[in-house]
């Protein structure tokens, strides 16, 4: 099929016609004999009211409460893990994304299991201590290749609430070999602080 | 807020566009009398949201003649359920001598993604001019040209694809 043939059968298709048997006048008395056979719908004035009325409830009794002293906004602390669950939704679970410190580091996990654990740790670097925030599945490999970060991470499982991170890294020329128990703190998340 | 008397609108509507909505259904559906169904449909529909366009009849008119594309389509979809593919319906029984190339081609259009199955029905198929065409789907000449040369490419990889069948 080229340009000339389908532009020919466009061009035939363009010009068929129907043979109409009714005339516009007939059409339109039916489309309104059809309009006017049609129930008029009611109109549900009773739903937006109510509608409206919930919201009322609702808000009146929340401001009552509160001046009331009945109820106290609970205290929401932003997670240290924040920074983390937005990195993984945003690189999917496939790539290792960790955070040492403020910087952002990607590896290649060897595991295809959704990493279900969100670890934070700190690990000795510059004679101090730096937090590492990662994100890995129960017995995990995480590869790093980068010039800033360099080495392996692995993590594996020693009891239903305990994981262990064996690291060896090379962070900014610095050469880090470490193996850190992490204990379960609530939901996924394990620390060891 | 001034009244509008819709029952005049539809009226004068159905006086001016029912030959441009029966072309476009009939080219669809190749039967005058399901033609005629779907724009009756079509229209219902613009009835039923005759509020939406108080004041803008254009809009409402070429609202509709997209509506046309897809009721027709819905009529068809109706008839191929019934047993008929859509190579073999051909609605118009009173003329058995058609072009079979024809057939292939309305399967191409029927496959093809809406927008460009609108674009192929209204601005290559109907008898609209470019700007009227543009003003129906709703958009610039610019970019309906643009549409239409996406479809056609679309339409000649189809029908190679059933060529090679």
């Amino acid at each position: 099929m080229n340009d000339f043939n389908l532009d020919k059968l466009l061009e035939i298709k363009k010009h068929q016609h129907g043979e109409f048997k009714q005339s516009t006048a007939e059409f339109t008395a039916d489309f309104f004999k059809q309009i006017h056979a049609q129930k008029p719908q009611k109109r549900r004035l009773y739903i937006p009211i109510l509608r409206w009325a919930a919201v009322a409830v609702i808000t009146l009794t929340a401001v009552g409460a509160l001046y009331c002293g009945l109820y106290t906004p609970p205290n929401i602390p932003e997670t240290p893990f924040y920074k983390l669950e937005e990195a993984l939704h945003l690189f999917g679970g496939d790539a290792a994304v960790m955070f040492c410190g403020n910087e952002l580091l990607t590896g290649e996990r060897s595991e295809s299991s959704t990493p279900n654990n969100l670890i934070a740790l700190q690990i000795p670097y510059n004679e101090q201590k730096i937090d590492l925030f990662l994100a890995s599945a129960d017995n995990d490999t995480v590869v790093l290749n980068s010039p800033q970060a360099n080495g392996i991470i692995v993590t594996s499982r020693s009891d239903s609430k305990t994981l262990v991170v064996d690291i060896e890294l090379t962070l900014n020329n610095q050469n880090i070999r470490t193996a850190i128990p992490v204990v379960l703190k609530g939901n996924y998340y394990y620390s060891t602080i | 807020m001034q009244k509008v008397d819709f029952e005049a609108l539809f009226t004068d509507l159905i006086q001016q566009k029912l030959p441009l909505y029966r072309s476009i259904a009939v080219k669809i559906v190749n039967s005058a009398a399901d033609a005629d169904d779907a724009v009756q449909a079509a229209l219902v529909k613009g009835w039923q949201r005759r509020n939406s366009f108080r004041s803008n009849s254009a809009a409402l008119s070429g609202w509709l003649a997209r509506i046309v594309v897809s009721e027709s389509y819905d009529i068809l979809r109706r008839r191929m359920r019934d047993g008929k593919k859509l190579a073999e319906y051909n609605g118009n029984d009173d003329d058995p001598a058609e072009n079979p190339a024809l057939f292939k081609l309305d399967a191409a259009i029927a496959e093809l993604p809406e927008l460009y199955r609108e674009t192929v029905n209204i601005a290559v198929l109907s008898e609209l001019s470019m700007e009227e065409a543009a003003r129906v789907l709703n958009c610039a000449v610019n970019t309906l040209y643009q549409r239409i040369h996406k479809a056609k490419s679309l339409l000649k990889a189809k029908m190679r694809m059933v060529e090679n069948e």
